[in-house]
């Protein structure tokens, strides 16, 4: 039978070696520190958060606005900074809060540049700000040798495991339907414009590859977290994940993700492996440090009823989408933040029209007056961000002195190749709606 | 443990390269798969830079006429003049929305076709004996629509005494030989560009085979598709059919080619034409080569049950059908034949769903430059 007190002390309390969660700490922080400056150098700052004239905020967080031109470029070089303490593990603490805040704040910005692995990130620098992770191999150790030590609780490392597993296990289960294991859709789409590619680009063209490619990434997102927590089948499991994400990276624009997973799927390996690893790295910097003490921070009970909370929420929170009707892919009522990543091809085009309703003129907005080439074509395909454009349209009209501006719209969506076919109802006025949880009814059927 | 971080490190150096490198290997992979670089040299060698000479040619001969007419301000020199306007008008129609590359660069359509013309702005300008029409701020006295309002804005026997009065004849000269050389520059300046013996952009155009946002394949399909909402939609119809002004009434003034007045449709049709034979990849000799529906053939794409091709063939046709049915000249029949405008509206957003949400969704171009994992 089971133990319970034996599995928690394997799990939580049991003392491991740190190395596994300081190699981590290194890599987290500076694929960070790279994944900031690429959008820095990008342009980015300026595209996202300064040209925009408007933003679409998030549920909840409509609070959160951008800074004034120079304050995001401030707000970047905090989180870059951060980085780097995090990095060298000075001030830990507080440079893991002050990565958290000042990224989460920058994501919530604007839901267009929503990506799961921004989610992701944001949930690591969460976990990261609980962890013992600078207490070796750091400029806190080295200062203060009452936090040093050699050995951790098992807790910190599990979390992280669990975290990442949590992803794939997630996105294995997002894959599990019918376009994408009987039509073998998007990827039919996505892989024969890749024909020409060399080497194996020959492949893409033909339907079956495409198959191989939806029924390997799914069963590999399902099983993967459990092949790298089995020893014997680690070595076999890591070479699937390099293989895995350079192919991605290779043919689809999804940024940092593949090196954020290839490196931070690095803690499944063993902890002899991350202390020879650790040990290079102590004699390339000459870290010789006399370890007096051995603090290997203690779990406390709210620390754990926090995080069992934490994790929770991201078992329960992806599958809200069963509370609304028709395909979630079409509606995206609960799209985000449930680890869909790369499932479907979807493109749209939104005409908005306005009347004032006491002098019944009627005229057709100009979308790019409003938004950016990269905001119009993520708003033309959710329903959420059709909303809140067609709301900053009224209250725009309304300076310019309408009295009661209804808004309209026609919007055609394509979904994994349907073709494109109507989206919303023309007839609703869109600027009397507002962005929320409740059921979007005006959302036609996917038919 | 070497041999694990080696295997990392081959990994993270193999995903860090670029791809392009790569692929510049020319010989095609399949027997069916079009290579998107050959259809980009089709454009540019049988579209773009045959159709830029033309135009070229015509705005050089736009020009000849106009320092004729300057040496002898007769009738038949205006007469000539005209045609020549009107001869470039329509070979502009066939380039003017290829603004990507060297036409960008200068903002040619910025340049050479923003209308209506600011009247009382060029009428200050004549009277002040001012050629300076260089600025973002004089776009609307300059290009072909000046030429336009210069040439057609009275019966021919005011026109012709308004160039040769006294007081104001030679600035009024001055300002159509201004406009007229900037227009032939402009055309030269841009052929050169695209020319193998001049900046060969063609080349950069060519080779440029990725389907990211540098990638020359997005660029011809965003840009196609924002002419087509802004310039050939709105442009030459909704605007003067009053789809964008509070007001709703028909804007007569801002029809293309408004003082000439009789060949706004004609344009049109000519423009319509050329993006939809640039689709085709039909040459200005009217061969069916590569284009842009025998590769969405090659990638399957679909459209309901139908090839997408096939919805986008018919559409351009009932495009061409809603526009051919109103009657002419346009701005007379803004307001009388209004219901037949909106029709050809109506077709021709139906066309550009088809390009702006269809075509990018089915070749997997990107519309910015922006990380997206698929949602």
């Amino acid at each position: 039978m089971l133990n319970f007190n034996t599995l928690k002390k394997n799990l939580i309390t049991k003392e491991v070696d740190i190395a596994p969660l300081v190699i981590f700490r290194i890599l987290f922080s500076v694929l960070m520190l790279g994944s900031l400056l690429r959008f820095w150098l990008n342009g980015w700052i300026y595209d996202f958060y300064i040209m925009p004239k408007m933003h679409f905020k998030y549920f909840g967080f409509e609070w959160v606005e951008p800074l004034r031109v120079s304050g995001m470029y401030i707000l970047f070089g905090v989180a870059i900074a951060a980085t780097i303490f995090m990095m060298v593990g000075l001030f830990y603490r507080i440079a893991s809060v002050v990565f958290f805040l000042s990224f989460t704040y920058i994501e919530l910005i604007d839901k267009t540049t929503y990506l799961n692995h921004y989610y992701f990130i944001s949930l690591m620098a969460l976990l990261m700000i609980f962890l013992p992770a600078h207490r070796f191999f750091s400029f806190d150790a080295k200062r203060n040798s009452n936090i040093q030590s050699r050995k951790i609780q098992a807790w910190s490392i599990n979390v992280l495991k669990l975290q990442l597993g949590l992803v794939y296990f997630y996105a294995g289960i997002a894959k599990l339907n019918y376009d994408w294991l009987v039509n073998a859709q998007p990827l039919k789409m996505w892989l024969p414009v890749h024909a020409a590619k060399p080497v194996i680009g020959f492949l893409f063209k033909y339907t079956w590859i495409a198959y191989v490619f939806s029924w390997f990434g799914a069963l590999y997102d399902l099983l993967i977290p459990f092949l790298l927590l089995s020893k014997k089948f680690r070595p076999f499991a890591y070479a699937a994940v390099i293989a895995f994400h350079a192919l991605t990276y290779w043919l689809f624009p999804i940024g940092m993700f593949p090196f954020i997973m290839i490196c931070s799927t690095l803690i499944f390996f063993s902890e002899d492996f991350h202390k020879k690893l650790l040990f290079k790295l102590e004699q390339l910097f000459n870290w010789n440090p006399q370890i007096l003490n051995s603090n290997p921070a203690i779990v406390s009970q709210p620390l754990l009823s926090v995080l069992a909370l934490f994790f929770i929420f991201q078992v329960v929170f992806p599958f809200r989408y069963l509370a609304y009707e028709g395909p979630l892919f079409w509606h995206e009522q609960g799209y985000r933040f449930g680890w869909r990543v790369m499932l479907m091809e979807k493109a749209g085009s939104a005409f908005f029209y306005a009347t004032d309703k006491a002098t019944k003129q009627k005229v057709e907005i100009r979308n790019c007056d409003y938004l950016t080439a990269g905001q119009e074509k993520m708003m033309a395909t959710q329903p959420d961000m059709i909303v809140q454009f067609a709301n900053y349209i009224a209250e725009d009209l309304k300076t310019k002195g309408w009295e009661n501006p209804e808004v309209t719209s026609e919007v055609y969506v394509t979904l994994n190749g349907s073709g494109s076919r109507p989206f919303i109802d023309p007839t609703i006025n869109l600027a009397e709606l507002e962005d929320s949880w409740q059921e979007k009814t005006w959302i036609l059927p996917f038919k | 443990m070497k041999y694990f971080l080696g295997v990392l490190l081959v990994a993270l150096s193999w995903s860090c390269k670029k791809d392009e490198p790569e692929e510049k290997d020319k010989t095609p992979t399949t027997s069916t798969a079009i290579n998107v670089e050959d259809v980009l040299k089709n454009w540019s060698s049988s579209i773009i830079i045959p159709g830029y000479e033309k135009y070229n040619a015509d705005a050089a001969d736009l020009q000849s006429a106009v320092t004729a007419f300057r040496q002898n301000v007769t009738q038949e020199n205006l007469d000539v003049l005209r045609s020549k306007w009107k001869a470039a008008y329509l070979s502009w129609q066939s380039i003017g929305m290829f603004e990507f590359g060297p036409a960008a660069e200068i903002t040619l359509r910025g340049e050479t076709n923003i209308y209506p013309t600011d009247v009382e702005q060029l009428e200050k300008l004549v009277a002040d004996g001012s050629t300076n029409i260089d600025g973002a701020n004089k776009l609307d006295v300059k290009g072909l629509p000046a030429l336009d309002y210069l040439l057609y804005n009275d019966s021919d026997s005011a026109i012709l005494a308004q160039f040769t009065n006294v007081n104001s004849g030679s600035n009024r000269l001055n300002f159509l030989i201004e406009v007229t050389s900037q227009i032939a520059e402009n055309a030269a300046m841009v052929n050169t560009r695209w020319s193998a013996n001049g900046g060969n952009y063609g080349n950069q155009f060519n080779s440029a085979v990725g389907t990211d946002v540098g990638g020359s394949l997005g660029l011809v399909i965003n840009t196609l598709n924002q002419h087509l909402e802004r310039h050939l939609r709105d442009g030459k119809l909704g605007i003067p059919n009053g789809n964008r002004n509070f007001s709703g009434n028909a804007l007569p003034g801002h029809v293309e080619a408004t003082h000439k007045g009789d060949i706004s449709i004609e344009l049109a049709e000519k423009n319509l034409h050329a993006v939809e034979s640039f689709y085709l990849g039909k040459s200005v000799d009217g061969e069916d080569r590569l284009g842009l529906d025998d590769y969405l053939e090659s990638i399957g794409a679909k459209y309901n049950d139908g090839s997408l091709n096939d919805a986008i063939k018919s559409q351009f046709a009932a495009c061409k059908e809603k526009l051919a049915t109103i009657p002419k000249p346009l701005k007379e029949n803004l307001v009388s034949n209004k219901s037949k405008i909106d029709d050809a509206v109506k077709e021709l957003q139906k066309l550009i769903v088809l390009t702006k949400t269809d075509i990018p969704s089915a070749t997997g171009i990107l519309i910015t430059y922006q990380d997206n994992d698929g949602d």
